[in-house]
């Protein structure tokens, strides 16, 4: 003969409680006020403003999440192991290699994408249009990304600050010398802007 | 073989022998090899990787037992760089095979790509031993040179180490010798570009004799400028024979060069110049003639788009970031009279015009010449239309936009049609052709009860064959020179080159996209330091296992391992494609690897003759390791 033990499991900290009305208690006193708890293997991502529930997959990257599930496919796969920058996204304001960071672990992150970017109508898109700062392009998202992390952070950056945020991102159509020119050009019409605002303000 | 190489010898003051080494290095296409395929029926449709949309459309074609070109649909998307490597040669086509095998067995659409590692197959075609002899007079003139290349799986058609002295020199006595050595290693195989053979020791040697006489190496190339053994008295008149102005490319590249660069102050005696920060500075130079224009065909078409009046270039090319798109509307928008908004060109997908795709760098010289045909042609038939009665049916006709005109009497202007006598006569080619209704072509009197006006398709196809300096039966001279200076730094404590900077000046015969042209500079110098003291492929040399086929181990460089380029363009109109332009694409990242060794030497006072040029090499050079 077997007996069966039911066991109530709180889904927020996991404590096994004998009842329903246990679990009920419990839940009240010591998580009150909080949301409701997502499943396993499933994260909250906001995205480009967007707020996102999504199931994902241990093995996945953030970088397969965005552009395989999201279909944002602004970001790019050059090396695949971190090497060439072609990937970054802004993370928590902080750029980083997308096909290096699990999607498991972003749960509760804002990311930011090459597309978001862009439809906020940040002045790098026209200064790297300007300037041809690309050749086939496949670098550039990356590359655009990593410049908008740096001037969120340092709003006039020297050659060298822009030469040391650019030092992860590979091109190999070899446009190095036009991002600088970019960067800088952007960079005065991001200041402009904050400017005026602060004016209007 | 060109003259008598032992004789040559006879007549030299000095001979000097000296042997030079390449390891391979590879193409890293950004976007790694891939591909969709999919069955509509019989009929597949695919979306490739592919720098030659063509030649991949006749390959498909002998596939399952042959499928009618007709049925076959490829789109080329926008697909990052190439520069040849995998997707200029056939066996690239082995993914896509097995995507169409895997898909007509499942019924449904399969895309490949491979990994990067996968995509680290083979590597460039000049690796190998060259073993050089050089002859040459005190003065600086050479009189023969003999070289002998063991190549390394050397796959596609070998091109002669002595090659670019045949095309760019007056040396009158030039041996050289090719030998494929074939090793358990993947093949060397055209990356931009197959001329990376005779480009090196070419390099070598002109910068070994000014080495050997302590002559300025500008001065070294002056002196054996001309073509296949002629001098440049011979070569002026084959310029004048073709109805161009004569001039000098070279010198005026290299003064350009020398302004921009300030070489007569900064050039010096080699390995004697130590800077404040302990580093030693050394600059060298090279040059070269135009890039070839390789044989080929291009088709191309233009149209006007009914009741709007833009205008559309149709063609497939493959679009790996040259800029080529800009340039044929730029050209269409010029001859045509349009605005350059007004014309668009879509090279992605199969509207039945097969455009030379790049391929050497014969894109523009091909494809320009046919997008031009087009657009006279169209222009022609535009006006042609403009003074006829329109909509002729077998119930009469309305009167011509430009009654009792003739066609030579108009021309076109930022896309308006204008009388020439009269410019206040006009008509913007929109208002022109927007009387064809929104139906389309045909008035439906029937249906609207009203007649619309129709208009014969205002569209025209033209296409170009360049027989290509490589057809031995039509050999062309070269003409156009490009010259470039490289400034470094050496550590002579940790081996360390630092390059300060690069100075080009090619002259293409005609800035059609400036923005192009530049691009083409700066990036090509880019990708030719990269190569000169960073890439290799290293290959275990018992087993023949690539050790670093990753872009972690395979160094590229980055921001931090390069210069600013300094880009200077000549315009001298000698060229073979149109307008004389010549190709540009593939001419820097070929010729600057083989700067860096002048450069170096004039630094540290020792040649080093093997590439990469790395901070290894150079402590070895030193004797310090």
């Amino acid at each position: 003969m077997t007996v069966e033990i039911r066991k109530h499991i709180c889904p927020y900290c996991g404590e096994m409680l004998d009842t329903a009305d246990k679990l009920k208690g419990h839940v009240f006193r010591m998580h009150k006020g909080r949301g409701l708890p997502i499943p396993e293997g499933w994260i909250r991502l906001t995205v480009n403003r967007s707020e996102y529930n999504l199931k994902v997959e241990p093995k996945w990257t953030l970088n397969h999440l965005i552009h395989e599930v999201l279909g944002l496919t602004g970001s790019k796969q050059f090396c695949d192991q971190g090497a060439c920058g072609a990937c970054t996204m802004i993370v928590d304001g902080r750029p980083i290699l997308s096909c290096m960071m699990l999607a498991i672990e972003c749960d509760g992150k804002t990311v930011q994408t090459i597309e978001g970017i862009a439809a906020e109508g940040h002045p790098l898109i026209e200064a790297y249009t300007n300037h041809h700062a690309m050749q086939c392009g496949y670098c550039t998202p990356g590359f655009v990304v990593t410049s908008k992390a740096l001037l969120d952070r340092v709003p006039d950056p020297t050659d060298d600050q822009i030469i040391e945020a650019l030092a992860g991102n590979i091109c190999r159509c070899g446009t190095y010398q036009q991002h600088i020119i970019a960067i800088k050009e952007a960079a005065a019409k991001v200041r402009v802007r904050k400017t005026a605002g602060k004016e209007e303000t | 073989m060109q003259g008598d190489v032992r004789k040559g010898f006879a007549e030299a003051d000095r001979v000097v022998e000296f042997q030079i080494t390449r390891e391979g290095h590879t193409w890293i296409g950004p976007e790694r090899p891939c591909g969709v395929w999919r069955w509509n029926g019989e009929c597949p449709e695919i979306w490739l990787k592919h720098q030659r949309p063509y030649v991949a459309k006749k390959n498909i074609s002998t596939w399952f037992g042959g499928i009618p070109m007709n049925k076959i649909e490829i789109h080329m998307p926008y697909q990052g760089a190439s520069f040849g490597g995998w997707t200029h040669a056939d066996w690239n086509m082995g993914g896509l095979y097995c995507a169409a095998v895997v898909s007509r067995r499942t019924k449904r659409p399969v895309k490949y790509i491979f990994s990067r590692r996968e995509d680290f197959y083979g590597s460039s075609m000049e690796e190998g031993v060259y073993f050089v002899k050089v002859g040459f007079k005190n003065d600086g003139v050479i009189t023969a040179v003999d070289v002998t290349l063991y190549q390394v799986n050397a796959i596609h058609c070998a091109y002669s180490p002595v090659l670019h002295l045949v095309e760019n020199t007056k040396i009158p006595n030039l041996k050289g010798l090719h030998k494929s050595v074939w090793v358990n290693k993947g093949p060397g195989v055209s990356i931009r570009c197959e001329m990376l053979v005779p480009v090196l020791p070419f390099t070598m040697i002109l910068d070994h004799v000014a080495a050997e006489l302590q002559m300025d190496p500008t001065e070294i190339a002056l002196k054996n400028d001309g073509f296949e053994g002629h001098d440049m008295d011979w070569l002026n008149e084959r310029k004048k024979e073709r109805g161009f102005e004569v001039r000098d490319s070279l010198r005026e590249c290299i003064e350009k060069g020398k302004t921009e660069f300030k070489w007569d102050k900064t050039w010096h005696k080699p390995g004697t110049r130590k800077l404040p920060n302990g580093r030693m500075h050394g600059c060298g130079f090279t040059w070269t003639h135009e890039w070839s224009d390789s044989a080929g065909s291009g088709e191309a078409a233009i149209r006007v788009e009914r009741n709007d009046g833009t205008v559309t270039v149709l063609g497939i090319h493959c679009d790996n970031g040259v800029d080529a798109e800009h340039s044929y509307c730029r050209i269409a928008a010029d001859e045509l009279g349009m605005r350059l908004e007004d014309v668009h060109f879509n090279p992605r997908s199969y509207p039945g015009f097969d455009m030379n795709s790049p391929d050497s760098s014969s894109g523009m010289s091909v494809n320009g010449w046919a997008v031009r045909h087009a657009a006279r042609i169209l222009k022609e038939k535009i006006l042609e239309a403009a003074t006829s009665p329109s909509s002729p049916t077998q119930r009469g006709s309305y009167q011509p936009a430009f009654p009792n005109t003739k066609p030579e009497e108009l021309d076109i202007k930022d896309s308006v049609i204008f009388v020439k006598s009269d410019p206040s006569r006009r008509m913007s080619l929109a208002d022109f052709v927007r009387p064809m209704g929104i139906q389309g072509p045909l008035g439906n009197e029937e249906v609207f009860g009203s007649r619309n006006e129709w208009m014969e398709p205002l569209f025209a196809y033209a296409y170009h064959v360049q027989y290509g300096e490589y057809n031995p039966h039509h050999p062309r001279e070269k003409f156009c020179r490009q010259a470039h200076f490289m400034e470094v730094e050496v550590d002579t404590e940790t081996g360390e080159i630092f390059i300060t900077r690069l100075v080009n000046v090619n002259d293409v015969g005609k800035v059609i996209n400036r923005m192009g042209c530049e691009g083409q500079q700066y990036g090509g110098s880019i990708m030719g330091m990269s190569r000169g003291k960073l890439e290799e492929v290293i290959h275990d040399p018992v087993t023949g296992v690539m050790l670093n086929g990753n872009l972690i181990d395979y160094h590229v460089a980055t921001i931090k391992d390069v210069c600013r380029v300094s880009t200077i363009l000549v315009e001298s109109g000698m060229g073979y494609g149109p307008y004389g332009s010549i190709g540009i694409g593939e001419d820097v990242a070929t010729v600057v690897p083989a700067l860096l060794a002048p450069a170096v030497y004039n630094a540290i006072g020792v040649w080093i003759n093997d590439f990469p040029i790395t901070p290894s090499r150079v402590l070895k050079a030193l004797g310090k390791i």
